[in-house]
């Protein structure tokens, strides 16, 4: 049985708390949801970096170059930055202990 | 001149639907109905954000005993408790092509932020989309809004807290550790508060002839009342029927495309 592991961290952007919650199964991200108050345009671009990242290798490399792709795709944020984006993605990595803090 | 239509148009006891009608509003004035002004209000419900889960924002258990419909909004943002002691106010037109966020949050939300002015108080936007109002050196938020746009078209709504039952609001709504601890965030360094305990005696009737006046000089049109189409309220219904009724939708924060293939 592959070994599971979870991490979920919030992070609080200017304008709006951003939470990553994680679920990776054998090196696989298993599960993954983006939650909290923030505001991204279109909405619905959030359900879409959700699947575009289940499946894929838990680790910083794949998840930062994910999401890079992800935010030069003309998306609008709203208070927050893809930063604030990548702080509580890479945080949720170390939560779930695949990324050394820094 | 230009018009506005303005609906007077609630649902307090059925949240769900009132929602519902919201998505309907949006599309509606997509598809070319007049820029539209609604004025709503709600009796006892949480309404949270697109991209929030009831569980993380939402006290359920207390929710639960005190009758508290929990529903979902299709737009981003934060967790709100309504009463009847809140004002909603929805304002949805079309704008310029490539307005975004900025004509949203700096443009359209100024027309409500001159409604609280035109009453005589020292109202700001602050942090996005938060109303602050300023008594001496102190500063209140009153109001929080969060909005939509597609293909050319607006909607932005928010809430006016009147006389709301704070207690209440304190206790249905989760907040979460990480705004506790970041001090400098306007959700702590600004104390929500009642417009009416601010005096000035404002009372409904004011609030919404000021609102009514401030979008119709900010969208530069004459206001008439309306109700809303045959094919809005179907649509409502729609809408109601397949997503804002169901667990999935306000609960389990299940994307658009679940209900509607």
């Amino acid at each position: 049985m592959p070994s599971l592991r979870i991490g979920v961290y919030e992070h609080k952007a200017r304008k709006g708390l951003i939470r990553v919650s994680i679920r990776v199964a054998g090196g696989v991200i298993d599960d993954v949801s983006v939650t909290g108050d923030f505001f991204i345009y279109p909405e619905d671009s959030v359900f879409q970096l959700e699947s575009r990242l289940r499946g894929l290798e838990a680790s910083w490399e794949v998840v930062s170059r994910v999401l890079d792709e992800f935010f030069s795709s003309g998306l609008e944020l709203a208070g927050a930055t893809p930063e604030d984006f990548k702080i509580a993605f890479r945080k949720a990595l170390e939560e779930a202990g695949l990324v050394e803090g820094a | 001149m230009k018009e506005l239509r303005v609906l007077l148009y609630e649902s307090p006891d059925n949240p769900y639907y009132s929602l519902a009608f919201e998505e309907a509003l949006f599309r509606s004035v997509r598809n070319g109905a007049p820029p539209t002004l609604r004025l709503w209000r709600h009796s006892n419900a949480v309404i949270i954000g697109y991209f929030q889960k009831a569980e993380e924002e939402v006290n359920i258990e207390y929710a639960r005993r005190m009758n508290t419909a929990v529903v979902r909004r299709f737009t981003g943002g934060g967790a709100v408790y309504h009463d009847l002691g809140c004002l909603l106010w929805t304002i949805a037109t079309k704008g310029p092509e490539k307005g975004g966020v900025s004509y949203l949050y700096d443009h359209l939300l100024e027309g409500f932020v001159n409604a609280l002015r035109r009453l005589g108080f020292n109202a700001t936007r602050e942090n996005v989309n938060d109303v602050v109002v300023s008594v001496g050196d102190r500063a209140f938020k009153v109001s929080g809004a969060a909005g939509s746009f597609r293909e050319g078209a607006y909607l932005l709504h928010g809430t006016l807290l009147l006389d709301t039952n704070l207690e209440v609001l304190s206790k249905v709504l989760k907040v979460s550790k990480a705004k506790l601890a970041d001090k400098k965030v306007s959700e702590v360094k600004y104390r929500v508060i009642n417009l009416s305990s601010l005096g000035g005696g404002i009372d409904y009737s004011k609030v919404v002839k000021a609102v009514i006046e401030s979008y119709s000089e900010l969208l530069d049109s004459n206001p008439y009342l309306d109700l809303p189409s045959k094919d809005e309220v179907e649509l409502a219904r729609r809408l109601y029927e397949v997503k804002y009724s169901k667990p999935e939708w306000n609960l389990l924060r299940f994307p658009h495309s679940y209900f509607e293939p």
